[in-house]
Parts: structure tokens; C-alpha cells; sequence
């Protein structure tokens, strides 16, 4: 089940990424509209690093 | 409050059972279905700005939310906003806030019901409300009757319940929106459309007013703290995943939605092809189902989409009707208790030992309110009526106006609540803290001002602020909803000889220190004492 979760998160990181790197592209004739899509990438990798964090919480204290 | 609370304390008290992921479900189950209504009402309204109308709202909804995480790990009391509000501000002004959330889940009601047949309607058309308006307004009406005589006989859904609907949801979601931003999204439609659509102020307003409904139910992050184990420690991480999940599908609906190539070509009559936003403003049926019919456009995923999205979605609004169900019924048997409301709320049944009496009070509200939005397609005569005084809002529009007011007001309330608690109470110890805090000292203790508190405040008054400019009905029924309230406050308050403006004596530490007893958190009970302990001391070496 950890794995899947990670590989969400992982997923989701991923995706974030794509998603802001092809609004930013459009940064030079676009200007401020692209932020509602950069902010839905960064909110992406947001989730996805909090659910990592916290996976690998869980993974630490199960070790020890 | 407090005493009684602490009577009730010594009752029977709330099992706490519900695991991190239950209380990410129980919050899920109830926000998450707000884009399901939010997203075709913004399109309709906001046009090539919806995103921006969604990215105004969503970024006050992350302040709400993280108001309402702080408030919810040091209160995990299940009074929500009412209660954070009247330990804050006092009993009137906790009347007023509870008498604005009262307002939201009876909306809730009816509007979850009627959105819940939208969606149905997808798979069964008689169920459509512009071809059999009859048929629509009847089956509301009986999913209304239906939850309300299944609250009183005491049945509701599970939290295991809640958690299936809930990972199936967000499966569903994130795989509508992965098969739509790889196959079907194109940046330079979006910023085209951006650009050639871009509504007028007022319209971004409307759609700014609108976009907060996707976010309302933040309530239920509260309610589940006195039933979650350790909530200090486990809320702050729920909430934080709910607020972002969130944030994350309004704002990827609006932006796909907008920037997306329909998968199969939408004809306008007059032999143009139709961007998938452009089949909003003009149809109220579309409206409705706006997720259903986005994830039927979406490549490949789409033919299977179309099948089981509109029962997900159904089933989805049919558990947030449910929950305005209990909450209206139990905020109103709460707030009875606390002497803001008169007794007759807290009557609970003999035999099935629930408030009837409330349950049936505020869903026979949420009929009235179905009828008022369902009048002018039901007798076309009173759609002049409508026109005259409404600006011809009525179904979906009626119902929206009136969530979003009150939305608005109570949210407002819930800021002013959390700054004056972190100046009042800076002795319970607050696992979660709203980042970013400007240090003050107030009555000889260093505190913090949250600066995101204040931000926030600011973005829900202005949403207020929009929705008083743009929404007739909600300009009229909201504000007279409220001073209705607070006359009958008066009135029973006299009654009763209480004190009007005042509040009455609570004792909010005895009280604090025996939800913290219950919460299982004995280490931030340790700390509690301790911290009135040294301000005690502190008092007397001044003295």
C-alpha cells in the first residue's frame, strides 16, 4: 500500500511538473495569464513532496 | 456552552474511532463534491476567466482551511465555526455565525439534492428539470423527504462508506484530469480563450462569488476532530492533503475546461464547432452536471467516464445533502443548548433518541427553499415575478446565490475568531500554527497576529462584497435571513432573561482542559497547565 501511495505522490510530482513547465513556455506572450496553471502544477508538487514526507516518516519509524 | 458541554462531556460521549484516512474521507465526502455544482455555474458566469475566478477563491479557501486546521487541533471540540466564534467573540456574535452556517446547510440540502438529480439526469433524461420540471422537482423533493426520515429513524453513512466514495472519487478525478492534460489540453487554447472571452468586471465577480461554493464544508474537518484520536496530531496532516486535493481538482477542472479540445466536436446549430466551456451559459440543464459532461469529452477515458461519473457524482451529492442534514439539525441542537436557540431544538426523539425536531424543522426549510427555486419552471406565470425582483434567477442560480452568501459570512466570522482567540486564549497550545505570524504582546502574554488570518479575512469580506454587488437574490434573502435570526435572538434571549448584547459567564478553561482530557492528547493537557500555571505566577510576581 506504501508503495502505491509513494507512486502516486511520485505521480503527482511528476505531473505538476509537466503541467507548469508547458504553461511556463507560453511565459513571453501569455504574461500573467498563465498563473492559474502554474499555481495548479506548484500545488501538484506541493502534494505529491507533503505525501513523500510523510511516507518516508512512516518508512523511518517502521525501521526503527 | 462550556458548562453544558462539560455535562455532556460526562455523558456518553462520541467514540474516537476515525483513522487519518476517515478523516480525510469525512472532509473529502463533503468538499469535494462542491465542484461538482461550482464548476458549470463559474463557467456560465466567469467565461474565459473562470480559472482566475477559481484561483481568487481557492487561494482564500487554503487561509480558511488553515484557519480551520489550527482551530480544530486546539478546539477538537465537534462545534465547528459556532463554536470557535463564540469562544472568540462572544455569545451573540457565535449566534450569528451559527445562524449563517444554519443558513449554508439547509442551502445544502436542497441544493446537493437537486444537483444529485442533475447528474442522474446524464444517464436517465425524463429526470432533465427543463423537459420534465415536475419530475425533477418531485424526485428533489422526495430525496429531501427521504434523507430527513432517514436522520430521524438514525440511520446515516458510514465513515467506511465515506471512505470508499472518497478514494474512488479521487481515483476517477485524477484519472479524468491525467488522460485530459495529456491528450486533450492545449496551452495556446487556453491563453486564447483567456484572451477572447475574458468576461466583463461584474461577471468576474459573479464568477469570483461563485467559485468559493466549490470550497464550502470546511466545517467537517471540525466536526470529525472530537471523534478523531489524537486530533492534534492527526488533523493537521488530513487537512493539509484535503486542502491542496482540493485546490488542485477546482483549479485543473477550470483550467482543462477551458483550454481543452473536446473529444467529440460540439455542433452550435450554425455549422460552427463550440469550445467544451462555450455549452454552459446558455443551458441551466448543463450547469448541473459540468463534471459529467467534461469527463465524457476526455480522450479515451471518456467512453467509460460517461457511464459511471454521473452515478459517482449522484452519489457523492447525495451523501453532502445528507451531511446538511445532520449538521443543520445538530448545530441547531447545539446552539439550543448554549441558549442561543430555544429549547424546542434539542427535543430529541423517545424512541429513536435523534432531534426530530430540528431535522424536521430544517429540512421542511429546504423544501420551502426548493420550492422558491423550482417555482418559476414549475408556473411560468411567476417567472415575471422573477424577472421583476430577481433578476430572473431561479434553480440552480437561486440556490447558489443563497450558499454563497452565507459561505461568505460565516467564514468571515471564523478569521475574526481565530485572531481573537490567538490574543485571548494564547495559552492553548496550538499544534498547527497558521505559518507566517506577526509577534505582538497583548495583556503582558507574546503572542502572534496571523498575517495569513488577515489576508484571508480580507479575500472572504471581498467575496462577501461580490456576492452582496451580483447576487439579487442573495443581496435580499441573506442579509433579511440574518436579522431575522438575530431578532428572534432577542426575543428569546428576553424571554429567558439572558443578557442581549453580553454573553453569559462560560468557563472556557475547565472546559478546554476536559476536551483535551477526551482528545487523548495528554501531553498538550501537560502543557496546557502548565501554561496557565506560569501565567498565574507570572501574575503574582507583578502584583
Amino acid at each position: 500500500m506504501l508503495i502505491l501511495r509513494s507512486a502516486l505522490a511520485a505521480g503527482f510530482v511528476v505531473f505538476g511538473t509537466i503541467v507548469a513547465v508547458r504553461l511556463l513556455a507560453y511565459a513571453p506572450q501569455a504574461g500573467l495569464r498563465i498563473v492559474p496553471g502554474v499555481v495548479l502544477g506548484l500545488a501538484m508538487i506541493t502534494l505529491g513532496v507533503h505525501r513523500i514526507a510523510l511516507i518516508v516518516r512512516v518508512w523511518r519509524n517502521a525501521g526503527a | 456552552m462550556a458548562q453544558k458541554g462539560i455535562a455532556q462531556a460526562r455523558a456518553p460521549e462520541l467514540r474516537r474511532a476515525v483513522t487519518p484516512w476517515g478523516s480525510f474521507a469525512w472532509g473529502y465526502s463533503d468538499v469535494g463534491a462542491d465542484i461538482f455544482i461550482g464548476l458549470g455555474l463559474v463557467l456560465a458566469a466567469a467565461a474565459g476567466a473562470s480559472n482566475v475566478a477559481f484561483l481568487f477563491a481557492g487561494i482564500v479557501y487554503v487561509c480558511i482551511g488553515l484557519a480551520y486546521t489550527e482551530l480544530a487541533a486546539a478546539y477538537p471540540f465537534a462545534g465547528g465555526g459556532p463554536y470557535f466564534v463564540l469562544r472568540g467573540l462572544g455569545d451573540l456574535v457565535g449566534f450569528i455565525a451559527g445562524w449563517a452556517v444554519l443558513l449554508d446547510f439547509t442551502i445544502d440540502i436542497t441544493l446537493f439534492a437537486w444537483s444529485c438529480v442533475d447528474y442522474s439526469s446524464q444517464l436517465l433524461p425524463v429526470l432533465v428539470g427543463s423537459v420534465h420540471p415536475w419530475v425533477h422537482f418531485l424526485v428533489v423533493l422526495g430525496l429531501i423527504v427521504g434523507l430527513c426520515v432517514l436522520n430521524i429513524i438514525g440511520v446515516r453513512e458510514s465513515t467506511a462508506f465515506n471512505g470508499v466514495v472518497a478514494a474512488l472519487d479521487v481515483l476517477s478525478e485524477t484519472a479524468i484530469l491525467c488522460f485530459g492534460f495529456l491528450f486533450a489540453f492545449r496551452p495556446e487554447l487556453l491563453i486564447h480563450t483567456m484572451q477572447a472571452s475574458w468576461p466583463s468586471p461584474y461577471h468576474l465577480m459573479l464568477g469570483t462569488s461563485l467559485a468559493i461554493i466549490s470550497f464550502v464544508g470546511l466545517e467537517s474537518i471540525s466536526q470529525a476532530a472530537q471523534e478523531t484520536y489524537r486530533p492534534a496530531s492527526i488533523i493537521p496532516r488530513t487537512s493539509v492533503a484535503l486542502i491542496l486535493t482540493i485546490l488542485i481538482f477546482a483549479l485543473a477542472y477550470s483550467n482543462l475546461a477551458l483550454g481543452m479540445q473536446p473529444w467529440h466536436p460540439i455542433p452550435d446549430g450554425h455549422g460552427h464547432y463550440l469550445q467544451f466551456w462555450q455549452i454552459f451559459p446558455s443551458s441551466p440543464d448543463n450547469q448541473g452536471k459540468a463534471v459529467a459532461l467534461l469527463a465524457a469529452q476526455v480522450p479515451y477515458w471518456g467512453a467509460l467516464a460517461a457511464l459511471y461519473v454521473p452515478v459517482l457524482g449522484a452519489v457523492l451529492l447525495l451523501i453532502s445533502s445528507n451531511s446538511g442534514v445532520f449538521g443543520s439539525s445538530r448545530i441547531a441542537y447545539s446552539m439550543s443548548r448554549s441558549d442561543l436557540l430555544p429549547s424546542i431544538f434539542q427535543r430529541v426523539h423517545a424512541r429513536f433518541r435523534t432531534p426530530a425536531v430540528s431535522i424536521a424543522a430544517f429540512c421542511g426549510l429546504a423544501a420551502v427553499t426548493l420550492l422558491f427555486a423550482a417555482m418559476p419552471s414549475l408556473f411560468p406565470r411567476a417567472m415575471s415575478i422573477y424577472a421583476r425582483f430577481f433578476h430572473g434567477e431561479s434553480g440552480l442560480d437561486f440556490l447558489a446565490d443563497l450558499y454563497a452568501f452565507g459561505a461568505a459570512t460565516s467564514y468571515s466570522f471564523v478569521f475574526l475568531a481565530l485572531i481573537a482567540l490567538r490574543l485571548i486564549d494564547p495559552f492553548s497550545p496550538r499544534k498547527f500554527k497558521i505559518p507566517i505570524n506577526l509577534p505582538v504582546r497583548f495583556r503582558g502574554v507574546q503572542t502572534g497576529i496571523p498575517i495569513l488570518g488577515i489576508l484571508g479575512f480580507i479575500g472572504i469580506v471581498s467575496i462577501l462584497v461580490f456576492t452582496l454587488i451580483t447576487h439579487p437574490i442573495g443581496r435580499i434573502a441573506g442579509p433579511s435571513w440574518l436579522m431575522l435570526g438575530v431578532l428572534l435572538y432577542f426575543i428569546y434571549r428576553r424571554h429567558r432573561g439572558l443578557p442581549l448584547l453580553r454573553s453569559q459567564k462560560h468557563d472556557w478553561r475547565k472546559h478546554q482542559i476536559q476536551i483535551l482530557r477526551t482528545s487523548g492528547d495528554l501531553e498538550l493537557l501537560d502543557q496546557y497547565v502548565a501554561n496557565l500555571k506560569a501565567a498565574e505566577d507570572r501574575k503574582k510576581s507583578e502584583a
